[in-house]
């Protein structure tokens, strides 16, 4: 039997590749935003002012994903911001992975602008798996107007490597023959898994390649990195067993937080906010019928450190009231009552599926009442919309009455697969 | 050629499988009059999927003060809205 091909494809610079695509073919503008220093940008008065995707030319100026917008234009004064436009995303990506699906039995989403594709078995459809990448690529750009790099080899792991390795508009291969030659010179930071802490890790050991840390003992890396050593030991040898999964994985946590348009000073006006997280965390519990029996809060202080505090209870619960309650003892515990908090986050998980409760004698809610009511919000919010009921607190307030870390207007098909 | 990105109003006719036509359109021009144009041929029509936005695109020809001019046109799928999308001055 032939070996397994596997491709990865990564739509470059996403959300500003759709931005200046939507411009540009549906808007009629001839200013392409890739071709000069733009960034798709938060909104800065909300103080989401960060950059979210940057052009090319961007990159030059050495913007980072993420940076405040305002360090941003400092590196550039020049700088094109232009707002999110998330829906537009979302059929961008939906059209992306529609012609993936055409292309191949197997395809795994593995984010908004990313996915795996197994290509195994498609020679004689298709050609060499290098010919295949090639009408993959033309024909996203042809069809749907933006650019993609594809990444072909045996495993994910070494697909995904291959996919970075130059952008944008680009196809190449890296074959467990060509780890030494296109993946040993590359910096340790560049390889998958490795993330800050363990790049800092792996220098203090003289380790700065990826090919010095393939030829390292992997006793050595186990020492000091424990079982992430191994691993990172295996993918530096081209080594990843996984296998492409076509259904979305389930969640291990539900969870949501805020960055809050003020900084908030008082434990009521925080406790306000904590009760619209937990009413988003509840309803999603509810929806795909989970129950966490670990509740977590974090806080993030106007100088951006951050803590967070976690507490099991006796019962797996979905009932928003109690993670509620639960959350305001936490915070509670975890807040100082003086740093004004700029960010606030509640997180559910030690999930279980079980559709009964465990009483204890100690509890003073009914909670069979709450769970009923909890159900009858949900189905009048299915089907009249999130705003037909609210909670009386936040009528006038300027708080939504369920906040959380996906907007609204991104709700769909960004943290989630697209199935349509 | 220009680009432009202009709203229409527009009759379009179905023919019996389902594909649209432009007929007329009725735009506001320089002078902040509405003018109606009826598109006397239609040359080509394209479908498009461009940011993964369904639409037609379609190449017509229309009289505007006396002259022939060819315009294109797009009608989103989704919004139902109809724009003169490039003009051949």
């Amino acid at each position: 039997m032939s070996r397994p091909i596997i491709f990865h494809i990564d739509v470059n610079s996403a959300f500003l590749s759709w931005e200046a695509c939507y411009r540009i073919h549906m808007l009629g503008e001839s200013l392409d935003l890739r071709d000069i220093p733009s960034v798709v940008g938060g909104d800065q008065e909300k103080r989401h002012g960060i950059v979210l995707a940057k052009s090319t030319p961007a990159k030059k100026y050495n913007i980072q994903t993420g940076e405040p917008l305002v360090s941003a234009m400092r590196k550039c004064p020049n700088l094109v911001v232009v707002p999110p436009n998330y829906d537009l995303y979302v059929k961008s990506s939906q059209a992306f992975i529609r012609i993936l699906k055409e292309f191949s039995p197997t395809v795994e989403q593995y984010s908004i602008d990313e996915a795996y594709c197994d290509m195994t078995g498609t020679e004689r459809l298709y050609g060499s798996p290098i010919a295949a990448a090639y009408l993959l690529k033309d024909r996203i750009c042809d069809e749907l107007g933006f650019t993609v790099n594809v990444g072909c080899s045996t495993n994910k792991l070494l697909a995904k490597m291959a996919g970075e390795l130059k952008k944008p508009n680009m196809v190449h291969s890296l074959f467990p023959e060509e780890i030494q030659e296109k993946m040993w010179p590359l910096d340790v930071r560049e390889l998958f898994y490795v993330g800050r802490a363990t790049e800092k890790k792996l220098r203090s050991l003289g380790i700065h390649t990826i090919g010095e840390l393939a030829r390292t003992d992997v006793n050595i890396l186990k020492l000091h990195m424990k079982k992430q050593g191994e691993l990172i030991h295996s993918y530096a040898n081209g080594m990843d067993v996984s296998s492409l999964h076509e259904a979305a994985q389930a969640n291990k946590g539900y969870g949501n937080s805020i960055t809050i348009p003020m900084d908030v000073n008082t434990p009521e006006s925080a406790k306000m906010v904590l009760l619209s997280l937990c009413e988003t965390v509840g309803t999603r519990l509810r929806a795909d019928e989970m129950k966490a029996s670990c509740i977590s809060v974090s806080i993030t202080d106007c100088d951006f450190s951050y803590a967070s505090h976690q507490c099991n209870i006796l019962a797996a619960t979905n009932v928003t009231n109690e993670i509620y309650l639960t959350a305001c003892k936490l915070f509670d515990e975890l807040w100082d009552k003086k740093s004004p908090i700029r960010q606030l986050g509640v997180h559910t998980s030690k999930l279980s599926s079980e559709d009964f409760r465990q009483y204890n004698m100690f509890d003073m809610y009914k909670y069979d009442k709450l769970e009923k009511l909890d159900s009858a919000i949900d189905k009048i919010r299915e089907r009249f919309g999130e705003d037909s009921v609210k909670r009386a607190c936040f009528l006038d307030g300027p708080l939504d009455h369920m906040s959380g870390g996906i907007d609204r207007a991104k709700r769909t098909g960004i943290t989630k697969p697209v199935d349509k | 050629m220009q680009t432009h990105n202009i709203p229409v109003e527009a009759i379009s006719v179905c023919n019996t499988i389902g594909d649209i036509r432009p007929m007329r359109i009725r735009l506001e021009d320089d002078k902040h009059q509405l003018i109606v144009l009826n598109v006397d041929q239609v040359i080509y029509c394209k479908e498009s999927n461009l940011s993964g936005i369904l639409s037609y695109r379609y190449g017509c020809k229309v009289h505007m003060y006396g002259k022939e001019k060819l315009i294109e046109l797009m009608y989103n799928v989704q919004s139902h809205k109809w724009t003169i999308l490039k003009m051949l001055t």
